[in-house]
């Protein structure tokens, strides 16, 4: 049984009188223990949104999220905050997501004194400066505020923070976009580990293909809210079967000035998320249109290679046998 | 250095910004040319002095921002010592500009059309039917399909993407022999991101003219500049073709930030410790702190200076490769 | 830190904040001097044969038509005028910022509640004050109710606001993923990041009360001669000048003008030492 999913959920967002903005028009997928499913898109994409379904931290409108069994909207509120002892989250911002007010102790004991209140004050400060080792901070932060600390350090913070419970299930939301190159790979080595250590599933949200590349096992590719193509990293990565995949990653820049990619164009931008279109949401962009049913109708997710689905009416393996793309 | 005399010239560029807690030293003696018809970056991480050495090129800098120190030659004028109204002229039709945020720099108040009126004539375009078909042009050059539409509106009506293309027209309509872009697609979505910059070098290089291209994205350096220039605290510690930087690179710091890129299968390797305090940096190499390397007993007292290495290659460090 | 880079810390604050130094010196000082200090005349005990002798050495700021020293009794109203207002605006503390932090949640109910303060906010508070206090009896107790009941709306607004804000932020979205409940949100989390604009908000509520409360007793209504306060003081003393003995309101309306100037000095004080924490 996967420890997370996700079955068909949608969320719209209404500000006052403006019009509702479709985030999550449709979205389903599992998360297994130990793996990492790497979400990517770009913005409207509401990666960021699904992400927060996937914990509770957002109810759907309709659909379900089930962890380990139990279905986060069906739940009392006493049940769901204790279920987030094993299902925590690493947020984008690192110092936004830390109290301005509270030490790193504090901070990274606070899940402590939630769950394990009969915890005496000596304990939790061990656990504490424990973690902080786990995640490769000198405890000496301890009763610094995190005003005083780097990026990359206020980002572990977040990090010890997210698993001193001992979790099951990581939601990493975009945690090194607001960080320098080199700080981020130290990020993504400690977050590898610790998946390994502690025998976490993550589930990875990104805009970065290449750390995307580096770090996960499956990934999926969202568009206008929904999965698009999602499958083992291999196969979706080396052999994108969707038109936006093959956009997505025709985009990305290579480090090797040898290295060329021409780009795939698209046309025109992304449309908005408050009236969504009829047919495939990516109809408007498409350089294919390959398919009659296109406009009409919504591809549904078909499996095109083991484990490899995608929603499109466009066969890129037929064109690719034909001698196109 | 080109046989042709460059473009741009830059001689020992310092400059600081004073602030509460102290005089940041945010470009420490930088010295580079650009030539006509290249594409130069400038690659570094946060608070490495990119962004502020391309305002002081283009007279730019906010305050408390300040250049202490140096020379900056642009066609033959040396730039800093103008008055501000021949600095004007040549800002526009000399140097362009494009920022960062272009809602920063786009009136939120004023229609495009009369942005563009305004940048056309204080360079000296005549009629009004003048600029408005120059308008048209360049809003077309930069692949809006509907100019007239975009010139009615305000600027905060346009998406990101179309926001930049409209400040990159504004920059471009008046033919600036050299274009400085400040990170001209961070925090633009990859695929509007891979267009633009297309669209900047095409627009470039057919041309002929040049631009210096800021970023902290190596494969933007990569991809699109044919020098670069990596700065690391202030200085520039290695600068060549880029095949020779980033393919043979010889600077420690050079070689971490390549390390650094994740690629599937291959370790990971993230720089220890953080950038030097800018208000108190430390005697000897800047990256002395971090560098795994440390091949000489002279890093920690004497700051490295720029070396030759090669062909237009050069690197301030003590550390040999080809010595190991 | 150590203990002198403390004492180095503190001094350049005060440096740089002399108006909120000056301030907090100046309130502290009246209340010391109404409290502790003795005073040159006993501000109960009237000199029947000094009246109305103008400021000179032996009564500083004069004496009053029933022989009072204006001086000690300006002192001592202190003692009742400050309390007053500022019991009563701590209560208006207490209560509004848990009324406002109990409304920071998004729901129908905290828009009723708005609604109903706005009707509440919409009448001039001396005038609500002076209703509070006739329909509940016309005493000390009272005025300090009316006091309270007044302030607390402006409360429930500052914390309302100042917590819708800092839902957005994300440590408290951080709080709730680690399993937080609503009230460990509200008390760890919203309020300590709140103390600051909370407490200059108390500073102005606490110099709009002493403006209330000296009103009041201006208009006979809560305190009542010979109890000494400003108000009653200013009342008895309006009646004197227009036979050109001004120094007994005067005074009294001067010690007013002080304290409220000093409170709102605070307040601007406070603001200024958060906008400065924001380097």
């Amino acid at each position: 049984m996967p420890l997370v999913k996700v079955q068909e959920v949608h969320k719209a967002f209404r500000r006052g009188s403006s019009p509702a903005v479709n985030a999550v028009n449709g979205v389903s997928l599992t998360v297994n223990r130990g793996e990492t499913l790497a979400v990517i898109g770009e913005s409207g994409s509401g990666k960021s949104t699904l992400g927060r379904l996937a914990v509770g931290l957002h109810q759907p409108d309709s659909g379900s999220v089930h962890f380990d069994g139990m279905n986060l909207g069906n739940i009392d509120q006493n049940s769901l905050r204790q279920l987030r002892r094993r299902m925590t989250v690493v947020f984008q911002e690192p110092l936004g997501s830390l109290n301005p007010m509270m030490t790193i102790g504090q901070i990274v004991e606070e899940p402590l004194s939630i769950h394990e209140p009969g915890l005496g004050r000596e304990a939790k400060r061990d656990r504490a400066c424990e973690i902080l080792e786990q995640v490769s901070l000198d405890s000496a932060l301890y009763g610094r505020k995190p005003g005083r600390l780097s990026g990359g350090q206020q980002q572990r913070v977040g990090i010890a923070r997210a698993i001193i419970s001992q979790p099951h299930f990581v939601v990493l939301d975009e945690p090194t976009s607001s960080l320098d190159l080199s700080i981020q790979a130290g990020i993504l080595q400690l977050l590898a580990k610790l998946q390994k250590d502690l025998d976490l599933a993550y589930l990875y949200i990104s805009h970065d293909l290449a750390s995307v590349d580096f770090f996960s096992d499956r990934v999926a590719v969202m568009y206008l809210g929904q999965v698009v193509e999602i499958g083992a990293k291999q196969s979706v990565l080396d052999h994108p079967r969707h038109p936006y995949t093959q956009a997505l990653l025709s985009a990305s820049l290579s480090t090797d000035p040898d290295v060329t990619q021409e780009q795939m164009s698209l046309r025109g931008e992304i449309p908005s998320s408050v009236s969504l279109p009829q047919g495939c949401f990516f109809y408007g962009r498409c350089p294919y249109r390959s398919d009659p049913r296109c406009a009409e109708e919504r591809p549904p997710l078909r499996e095109v290679a083991p484990g490899h689905f995608v929603a499109t009416f466009y066969d890129a393996q037929s064109d690719y046998l034909a001698g196109g793309q | 250095m080109m046989g042709s005399t460059p473009l741009l010239s830059v001689a020992d560029l310092k400059v600081e910004f004073v602030t509460k807690l102290g005089t940041v030293k945010a470009v420490n003696g930088i010295s580079f040319g650009v030539s006509e018809g290249e594409i130069v970056g400038v690659v570094g991480e946060t608070g490495c002095g990119k962004s502020a050495t391309a305002r002081a090129t283009i007279g730019l800098l906010r305050r408390p921002g300040r250049v202490t120190h140096g020379t900056i030659e642009f066609d033959g004028v040396e730039v800093l010592s103008l008055p501000p109204r021949d600095l004007r002229r040549i800002r526009g039709s000399g140097l362009g500009f494009v920022p960062q945020n272009p809602f920063g720099s786009l009136n939120g108040t004023l229609r495009i059309e009369r942005q563009f009126r305004n940048v056309l004539r204080a360079h000296g375009a005549a009629s009004r039917a003048e600029i408005r078909s120059l308008s048209i042009k360049t809003l077309e050059d930069v692949g809006i399909s509907d100019p007239e539409r975009i010139l009615r509106g305000y600027a905060h009506e346009l998406s990101g993407g179309m926001a930049q293309r409209v400040a990159i027209a504004l920059a471009l309509s008046l033919d600036p022999k050299l274009l400085i872009a400040d990170e001209p697609t961070t925090g633009l979505d990859l695929t509007i991101q891979r267009q633009i910059l297309d669209l900047l070098h095409q627009l470039v290089t057919v041309r002929g003219r040049s631009m210096v291209l800021v970023s902290h994205d190596l494969g933007v350096v990569a991809q699109y500049c044919s020098r670069v220039l990596v700065m690391y605290a202030g200085v520039i510690v290695e600068s060549g073709p880029v095949r020779d930087v980033l393919k043979t690179p010889a600077h420690p710091y050079t070689r971490a930030l390549l390390a650094a890129v994740p690629r599937r299968g291959k370790p990971l390797q993230g720089l220890r410790g953080s950038v030097p305090d800018p208000i108190n940096y430390p005697i000897g190499c800047p990256f002395y702190d971090r560098c795994e390397i440390r091949a000489d007993p002279r890093c920690a007292t004497e700051a490295p200076p720029l070396r030759q290495i090669g062909p237009d290659h050069w690197v301030a460090s003590f550390y040999d490769p080809d010595m190991v | 830190m150590s203990n002198q880079l403390q004492i180095q810390k503190i001094l350049k604050t005060i440096r740089w904040n002399k108006g909120l130094a000056c301030a907090l010196t100046l309130l502290g000082l009246i209340v010391v001097s109404s409290t502790l200090l003795p005073l040159p005349h006993d501000p109960m005990q009237p000199n029947p044969y000094q009246t109305l002798r103008p400021p000179d050495g032996e009564f500083w700021f004069g004496t009053d038509r029933v022989g009072f020293d204006v001086f000690s009794r300006t002192i001592r109203s202190a003692r009742v005028d400050l309390p007053v207002s500022v019991v009563g605006t701590l209560v208006s503390l207490v209560v509004g910022v848990t009324i406002g932090l109990v409304v920071s949640v998004k729901g129908r109910w905290s828009e009723r509640i708005m609604r109903c303060l706005d009707m509440f906010q919409a009448f001039p508070l001396l005038v609500l004050a002076i209703v509070v206090v006739a329909l509940t009896g016309n005493n000390l107790r009272n005025v300090v109710v009316a006091i309270a009941l007044v302030n607390i709306p402006r409360f429930i607004r500052l914390v309302r606001s100042e917590a819708l804000a800092l839902r957005e932020a994300g440590f408290i979205e951080a709080a709730t993923s680690i399993g937080a409940s609503r009230v460990r949100v509200m008390v760890r989390h919203l309020l300590p990041n709140m103390t600051g604009v909370v407490v200059a908000q108390a500073s102005l509520a606490a110099a709009h009360a002493i403006i209330v409360v000296a009103g009041l007793s201006f208009l006979g209504i809560g305190i009542t001669p010979p109890q000494a306060s400003w108000g009653t003081m200013i009342r008895s003393g309006s009646q004197n000048i227009a036979t050109g003995h001004w120094w007994v309101a005067v005074f009294p309306g001067l010690a007013v003008f002080v304290v409220v100037t000093s409170f709102n000095m605070v307040a601007d004080g406070i603001y200024r030492l958060l906008a400065g924490d924001d380097q």
